[in-house]
């Protein structure tokens, strides 16, 4: 049964050209229903495929599947091939059961919109390219649904583009992923010179044999991880990820939230013999994942539009994610991919319904006390926020857990440090979302007060299916202190994850340590409530305090100003002068100035033909006298 | 073989010419063209005898006038060209009122001197020659006599070209100082033997060179030419573009050719044809660029191809110089019948603005001048880059690779002012309205005659280029 | 069977030229259906060379020869895995452009077809020459059409324009040509016998000082062509001016003979001084991609943008043509096809839109794609694939180019890769102010989607594009070989140089490879000189 996996991604390929070609012809009824069916019906292949898997055990955990040669000239070859084994299986589970589940929210979210057929045919053909990116099985054909999806974050977000907000934002995150994808694809190249192959397998057996050098590693394992800074919206290329909330919610969810911008988590655990391999590129990683955890959690402290809190929340997630990977911890990077991806597409899917009830209201200042309005988009966005904030025995909790507790075990305290600070900010930052949102007094525009209502079933029920997996998708992976063998999720990642620098912590070190997250968690959700339900003030009197401070929060460091101005408009004005007084002057000009140089001696030489007979004589005799002159001497 | 044979082409064009003047006496003014009808008869029955001739060597006059195949060739061509010519003269005339029965005479006259200087091997005998054209050529000048810029043009011409023959004559003699003769043979003879030239030969040899460099029109004694072509009547112009200049280097061929091939490479002679051939080519086409008269723009490009010709007469590739002769045979006069296409009653368009629109506006016409014009300005598939082709890079096989490379650069700046004209006729809009009489069937004639001549040139010169082979065969080889 | 069919796909079109001088200049669209079919049909027929050539051999095949004028002139045409996706691309665009052109063009539609007619010929015969003198004759013979082309059809500075054109691309052509006159002449020096024929000429070995001059001025005439940088200038005026199907031609087939010049002739004939100017001329490429990328970004004229954005693009396949190995090279040839598809298809589009706009200047514009979602999509995947996205053409070849670029020198790679962003950028910049955003101007209202006729010239290319894209072993496998043959060429020459400089022995002007025997060519001269 496992065999059929190959056609994952080609079913949601075969939607999308189907309905590039006909769909606007097609009633929108089975626009929707072809898009999500193609979907599911992946979704039940990774099933079927996980289970195939899970028989199969350890020894042959990994199928590859060669469809056709690709690319072949001298040494450079890439067929598309593609593998199952367990990390893809897990991947291509969350890609098609989120998806899904966000396909179907669509179909009620965008009920209104033109471009219906326009926004499935975009979901299908992202599915089919993140799916492709996880299933490839060499990194050539990776990068080619690493650009595809790409380019789908592209079309989505600009999905208005009547909006100039959005064609920039859709414009911006292509750009800024290029960036990424152009340090990418030289590691590529290095990996073809060095090993000759892009086959995963080569790769890591390669690099196990220790056929490359230690600094070389790190290069590769370096330009790999910029793409990856680029895709997952790390310091210092996240920018384009805010901005990216200007594409439809349900995108946000699926494509900015529970997939593609963790794709180089996954790219990471996929080359984590590599990254293993290079000591010093795991610190970077790590670092990076730390301070972009940190950072990113700062500046969601003081936004207001509830998308941009979502937004940093996910940049400062997928932070944690990188240091599980950074610390060695890939299975726990991996996990928290897992169970953040269900639970953050949950609040994003919430945050839309919220948004859908106030008819596209964004400002939290602007809502507060929805959730007698909100009966079931209330619950579940507060599960979802639990989840992220870790409390315990809801996913979110295990997987941060595993995470923080691996990075003290690797002993880099100063990572897990940052760790710990950031937690406290994210539980503070989501409560004062869920309190601002649905707590306190109304502060809605009475335009929108006349029609809040609830969301129509078909948005509301994937919300339900999201929260019940956000509470219960850690339990596959339950902490050490359980048992060893508890850590189903872990055991199933074994054959593709080598385990690094294993070191065993005392029981009462990990319980300390769980204890402590619990703390920050809920400390973080005390300081919440007081600043916005105990005494309001507060923040205001803060702000007060620190204007300063607040105000950098406030424009996110100002960091969007600085690049403007350090990098786009430079180049633009660098150009524009180059362009009128090197391109159209001088080298243009000389080209000109050489003809008219000519043009000058014609008329120069002109003047000579007076039209005076004796002038003509004249030159004649001259002549006659020098040529004869030369002659004789 | 000795025999009165020899003599037969100039015999022929002569009684032509005596028959014409007798006639123009008796026939009334709008027949006159009998008169071209005679004068066409003749000149078919001239070429026959040339082509009869061929490669039988008839000489008289104990070897002074020798009919070897170079001479036939030439006169073949020079046949060809004042058919053409006449052709194209015979509306043209009637139209510019130039309609005098002494025209087709004097061009008969013209043709038989011409003869007489490529079939003969004696400097005396090619002065004289020389001298009949020449004079004849002044008439033809000046003979629109209502025009005052034609007569300055006969005037200048006379003057200066005078001028020119006393050059000549006191080189001929000079020349017959140091050698005892005045026979080419004998005199290229001498100077093989001598090792070092006495001073006197070497003057006598100069002032030839200014005679001939003269007659085609080369920097520095190129100055008549633009105003004599623009001044003479135009079908006289294209006579004078191509007659007198293959006249010239076919002679300059007899005396420089034997002569060149070793001995002269290290000689002062031939580093002052080298500079006379750049001079030529650059100040003939920097100025072209500069006209905005037709027939001035054609006066000095036929100056910069005489500058082209003079890399093949100094890389001593005698077929490459006739072939390009007979090419430019073909596009010079296909652009000046062209030119007297766009005539109408008593008035000739000749400056670039008259032009505009031409192209859609008749587009045979403009068909056939671009062809022409790019032809001379080298392009495939013509007869003109094929021509360039074969001089360039014979001149290159000799080492001439600087002189080559001024050439093409040349060329390249000829190429603007023949786009030019066509820039005119395609690219702009006309500004005000151009009514030319078309009914001329005998032009029309001409243009396709030299459309073909071009075409067939520059694609399939096959066989011309065996005929050339057998005709410079005749040359003394060394 | 031997039916001439390199010569037929070669002169079909003239012939048609020539039939069109006979049919009344007022029954346009005859004379626009007899111009199509005449294409197709040549497309065709250039189709039965694609299935019948064999990828085994680097030989040349369909090799038609016969004497024509003597003095080593013949008439030698045949076609190898190099030059046959030229002639295919230029094949296969032609009726395309035509159709392009079908409305556009509505003054003397007659003297249009002809001279498109023309240009086809004269550009197939480029790539199907093997005797450098009828190499020349179509190379020279090509600019006429075009110069017309652009000059009566043209926009406001069209005269400019087109004589820039010719006399920019003429100072290249003729130095070149006196180069080949000073081969020629050394080959006479060296064996007696006169040739144009290149397989003859690969035979030689010159010296090195003399190659440089040689090399130089071959060099020079492809580079204007291409265009490297600095002689760049010419290509967004005559872009700019000539009409759509003439800044298609243009940019689609014309530009790839300076690449293929350098292929056939600048690296195997010069070998030695190829390596002396090698440094030089990569950093002129990569100064070409950055800095033909940084001026597209900033043009406001579409025309010229995309303009500039060749010359960016030309400057990776050079950069890769100068890399010398076989994945760099079939990169090249694989990108010159897909710059001829992508470059040419975003003209096309930007002559869809001048069309109904009557402009190009990108802030006229804005919102289109609201009035024209068809064409939004289609312009949004030609832009794709010029901006090399996976599963499209570019990135096929543009992954090949950097690759081979990389293997031999990493750091002019490294700087070739900005092409990746650069591109992103100012394409995507552009696709937004002309087609996202509201709409600023209230003439975009009233634009038309694409008609049938439109979209019937753009899908093809778009089908190329993806199967390009998807599975370019099509292409690939048949160039394997020619390619891996031409570099041995050379190779085998570098080898003979290193030797002759370890022994300090001075070569002569030229000396002839012994191995390979005379080709039958010489032979025949020498019977005539005898």
């Amino acid at each position: 049964m496992t065999e059929i996996f190959w056609l994952i991604p080609f079913i949601p390929a075969l939607s999308t050209l189907i309905l590039a070609v006909f769909g606007q012809k097609l009633p929108k009824k089975y626009v929707s229903f072809q898009a999500c069916f193609a979907v599911f019906a992946s979704f039940v292949i990774s099933v079927i495929s996980l289970i195939g898997l899970l028989q199969a055990g350890h020894e042959h955990s990994t199928i590859v599947k060669n469809l056709f040669s690709w690319i072949h000239a001298g040494s450079f070859k890439a067929d598309l091939s593609l593998q199952l084994d367990p990390l893809s299986a897990v991947m291509a589970l969350v890609v098609t059961g989120v998806g899904f589940l966000i396909h179907v929210y669509s179909v009620g979210y965008m009920a209104e919109d033109k471009g219906y057929t326009r926004y499935f045919t975009y979901m299908n053909l992202f599915t089919f390219a993140m799916l492709v990116l996880v299933m490839a099985s060499n990194i050539v054909l990776m990068f080619v649904g690493w650009e595809g999806v790409g380019l789908c974050s592209y079309l989505l977000i600009g999905f208005w583009f009547e909006k100039h907000s959005a064609a920039n934002a859709g414009k911006k995150a292509f750009i800024v992923n290029r960036i990424g994808d152009a340090a990418f694809l030289l590691g590529i190249f290095f990996i073809f010179i060095h090993i000759g192959s892009g086959e995963f397998r080569a790769i890591n057996e390669a690099i196990g044999g220790g056929e490359i050098t230690q600094s070389l590693a790190t290069l590769i394992a370096i330009l790999l991880f910029v793409g990856a800074v680029g895709k997952s919206a790390q310091i210092p290329l996240y920018v384009w990820l805010p901005d990216a909330m200007e594409g439809p919610t349900p995108v946000s969810a699926l494509i900015h939230a529970a997939t593609m911008v963790t794709a180089g988590v996954y790219m990471v655990s996929r080359m984590n013999i590599l990254f293993t391999f290079s000591i010093s590129a795991g610190h970077i990683v790590a670092v990076v994942g730390a301070v972009t955890a940190v950072f990113a959690a700062t500046m969601a402290l003081t936004q207001n539009d509830i998308k941009r809190v979502l937004a940093y929340s996910t940049i400062s997630q997928i932070g944690y994610m990188f240091i599980g990977c950074g610390v060695g911890a890939y299975a726990a990077g991996m996990f928290h991919l897992y169970t953040h991806a269900f639970f953050k597409s949950l609040l994003f899917l919430a945050a839309g319904s919220v948004m859908h009830a106030l008819s596209g209201e964004l400002n939290m200042q602007k809502m507060g006390g929805l959730r007698k309005y909100l009966p079931l988009t209330y619950p579940t966005f507060l599960i979802g926020a639990i989840a992220i904030a870790g409390i315990p025995f809801l996913s979110g909790f295990f997987s941060k857990d595993a995470i923080l507790t691996s990075a003290f075990a690797s002993g880099q305290y100063f990572v897990w440090g940052l760790g710990i600070f950031g937690a406290v900010l994210t539980a503070f930052y989501m409560f004062r979302l869920i309190f601002l949102t649905f707590y306190g007094k109304e502060r809605l525009e009475p335009e929108a007060k006349k029609h809040l209502h609830e969301s129509p079933p078909v948005m509301t029920i994937p919300l339900v299916l999201l929260a019940f997996f956000s509470v219960i998708a850690g339990y596959v992976g339950l902490p050490v202190v359980f048992g060893k063998k508890l850590d189903f999720f872990g055991r199933f990642l074994e054959p593709v994850i080598e385990h690094a620098h294993e070191v065993h912590l005392t029981l009462g070190t990990e319980w300390m340590l769980i204890l402590i997250s619990v703390a920050v968690a809920v400390t973080g959700i005390y300081i919440a409530w007081v600043f916005y339900i105990k005494n309001p003030q507060t923040p205001h009197n803060l702000v007060a305090r620190f204007p300063g401070l607040y105000k950098l929060l406030y424009n996110k460091y100002y960091v969007d100003e600085i690049y403007n101005t350090l990098f786009v408009n430079s180049t633009i004005k660098g150009s524009e002068v180059v362009y009128d007084h090197f391109d159209l002057k001088v080298i243009d000009g000389a080209v000109n100035g050489s003809a008219s140089a000519t043009n000058f001696f014609g008329k120069v030489l002109s003047y000579i033909q007076t039209g005076l007979i004796k002038d003509y004589a004249l030159i004649f005799l001259l002549g006659a006298i020098l040529l004869l002159g030369y002659l004789l001497f | 073989m000795n025999s009165i044979y020899a003599l037969s082409p100039v015999l022929i064009i002569v009684a032509a010419s005596l028959l014409v003047l007798l006639l123009e006496v008796f026939l009334k003014r709008e027949n006159k063209n009998y008169i071209a009808y005679i004068s066409l008869i003749f000149l078919i029955a001239c070429a026959a005898v040339c082509v009869q001739f061929w490669n039988k060597v008839y000489s008289y006059f104990d070897g002074n006038l020798i009919l070897d195949n170079l001479a036939l060739f030439f006169s073949f061509i020079l046949i060809l060209a004042t058919f053409l010519i006449i052709l194209i003269s015979m509306k043209y005339l009637t139209l510019q009122d130039t309609n005098y029965g002494e025209y087709y005479a004097l061009l008969l006259f013209a043709l038989s001197g011409m003869i007489i200087m490529v079939s003969s091997q004696d400097l005396i005998v090619i002065f004289l020659g020389l001298e009949v054209l020449s004079i004849s050529s002044y008439a033809l000048a000046g003979l629109r006599r209502s025009d005052e810029k034609s007569s300055e043009a006969a005037i200048k011409y006379f003057l200066l070209g005078s001028f020119a023959s006393a050059f000549l004559v006191f080189g001929i003699a000079l020349l017959f100082g140091a050698t005892q003769s005045t026979s080419i043979p004998s005199i290229i003879e001498y100077f093989q033997s001598e090792s070092t030239l006495s001073m006197m030969a070497l003057v006598g040899l100069g002032l030839v060179v200014v005679g001939f460099g003269f007659k085609i029109a080369v920097v520095p004694f190129h100055m008549w030419t633009p105003d004599v072509y623009q001044g003479a009547p135009t079908p006289i112009t294209a006579f004078f573009s191509v007659g007198p200049k293959a006249v010239g280097f076919a002679v300059l061929l007899r005396i420089f050719y034997p002569y060149f091939r070793e001995a002269l490479q290290s000689q002062a002679i031939f580093a002052l044809l080298w500079i006379i051939a750049v001079l030529t080519m650059i100040v003939g086409n920097l100025i072209a660029l500069r006209q905005t008269n037709i027939k001035r723009i054609l006066a000095y490009s036929s100056i910069a191809h005489a500058g082209y010709l003079m890399i093949a007469i100094l890389a001593g590739d005698n077929e490459s110089l006739v072939f390009y002769l007979t090419v430019y045979l073909f596009m010079n006069i296909g652009a000046f019948a062209s030119v007297i296409a766009l005539g109408k009653k008593d008035h000739e368009y000749l400056e670039l603005e008259d032009y505009r629109g031409i192209g859609f506006k008749y587009p045979w016409i403009g068909a056939t001048f671009s062809v022409f014009l790019i032809s001379l300005a080298g392009f495939p598939p013509t007869g003109g880059f094929l021509a360039k082709f074969y001089v360039f890079s014979a001149a290159v096989r000799q080492g001439l690779v600087s002189l080559v490379i001024i050439g093409v650069l040349a060329s390249l700046v000829s190429v603007f002012y023949y786009l030019r004209i066509i820039i005119y006729m395609y690219m702009r809009e006309p500004s005000y309205e151009v009514d030319i009489n078309i009914d001329n069937p005998a032009l029309f004639l001409v243009l396709f005659l030299c459309l073909y001549g071009v075409l067939q040139l520059g694609i399939f010169p096959g066989n011309i280029l065996v005929l050339i082979k057998q005709a410079v065969g005749s040359l003394p080889l060394l | 069977m031997n039916l001439p069919i390199l010569s037929i796909v070669t002169f079909l079109p003239l012939a048609g030229a020539v039939l069109f001088i006979f049919i009344g200049r007022e029954r346009e669209n005859l004379l626009r259906y007899l111009a199509l079919f005449i294409t197709i049909i040549t497309f065709i027929a250039s189709l039965y060379l694609y299935f019948n050539f064999n990828a085994q051999t680097p030989e040349p095949q369909f090799v038609e020869k016969s004497a024509w004028i003597g003095y080593g002139i013949n008439y030698h045409i045949g076609i190898d895995g190099i030059s046959l996706y030229l002639v295919l691309l230029t094949t296969f665009l032609m009726p395309i452009v035509l159709l392009s052109s079908w409305t556009y063009i509505q003054s003397r539609v007659k003297e249009y077809l002809i001279f498109m007619l023309m240009l086809q010929t004269g550009i197939i015969g480029v790539f199907v020459a093997l005797n450098l003198f009828l190499f020349y004759v179509f190379w020279e013979a090509m600019l006429i059409p075009m110069y017309f082309l652009i000059g009566i059809w043209g926009g406001r500075r069209k005269i400019y324009a087109t004589v820039k054109f010719v006399l920019f691309t003429m100072l290249g052509s003729l130095l070149m040509l006196v180069a080949i006159f000073y081969m020629y002449s050394l080959f006479y020096k060296a064996t007696g016998t006169y040739s144009f024929n290149i397989f003859d000429y690969y035979r030689m070995i010159l010296n090195p000082n003399v190659q440089i001059w040689l090399f130089l001025a071959f060099a020079l005439a492809f580079a204007i062509k291409v265009p490297l940088f600095p002689f760049h200038t010419w290509l967004p005026d005559a872009h700019v001016e000539a009409p759509t199907a003439g800044s298609v031609v243009l940019a689609a087939v014309l530009l790839k003979m300076g690449t293929y010049g350098f292929l056939r002739f600048a690296l195997p004939l010069f070998p030695d001084a190829l390596q002396k100017f090698l440094p030089v001329l990569a950093v002129l490429c990569i100064i070409g991609i950055i800095y033909g990328g940084l001026m597209a970004l900033i043009q406001k004229d579409v025309k010229s943008l995309v303009a500039y954005s060749s010359v960016s693009h030309m400057g990776l396949i050079m950069l890769a043509v100068f890399a010398l190995n076989i994945e760099a090279v079939e990169g090249a040839i694989y990108q010159m096809l897909n710059h001829g598809l992508s470059t040419g298809a975003l003209f096309l589009c930007v002559g869809i839109l001048y069309e109904r706009a009557h402009t190009r200047l990108i802030k006229e514009f804005g919102g289109v794609s609201k009035q024209m979602p068809v064409f939004s999509a289609f312009f949004l995947i030609c832009m794709l694939s010029s901006v090399g996205l996976p599963g499209l053409n570019g990135f096929v070849g543009e992954v090949l180019c950097l690759y081979g670029v990389f293997k031999t020198n990493t750091l002019f790679a490294i700087l070739g890769v900005t092409t990746v962003i650069l591109a992103a950028a100012y394409l995507l910049w552009m696709f937004q102010r002309v087609m996202q955003g509201p709409i600023t101007n209230e003439k975009v209202f009233s634009f038309k989607d694409l008609r049938v006729r439109e979209i019937v010239y753009l899908a093809p290319i778009v089908v190329m594009m993806f199967w390009m894209g998807i599975y370019p072993q099509t292409f690939l496998r048949k160039m394997d070989v020619s390619v891996t043959h031409l570099l041995n060429q050379v190779k085998k020459k570098e080898a003979i140089f290193t030797k002759a400089q370890k022994e300090k022995e001075t070569l002569p002007p030229s000396i002839l490879m012994e191995s390979e025997k005379h080709t039958e060519d010489t032979e025949k001269e020498e019977k005539e000189s005898r």
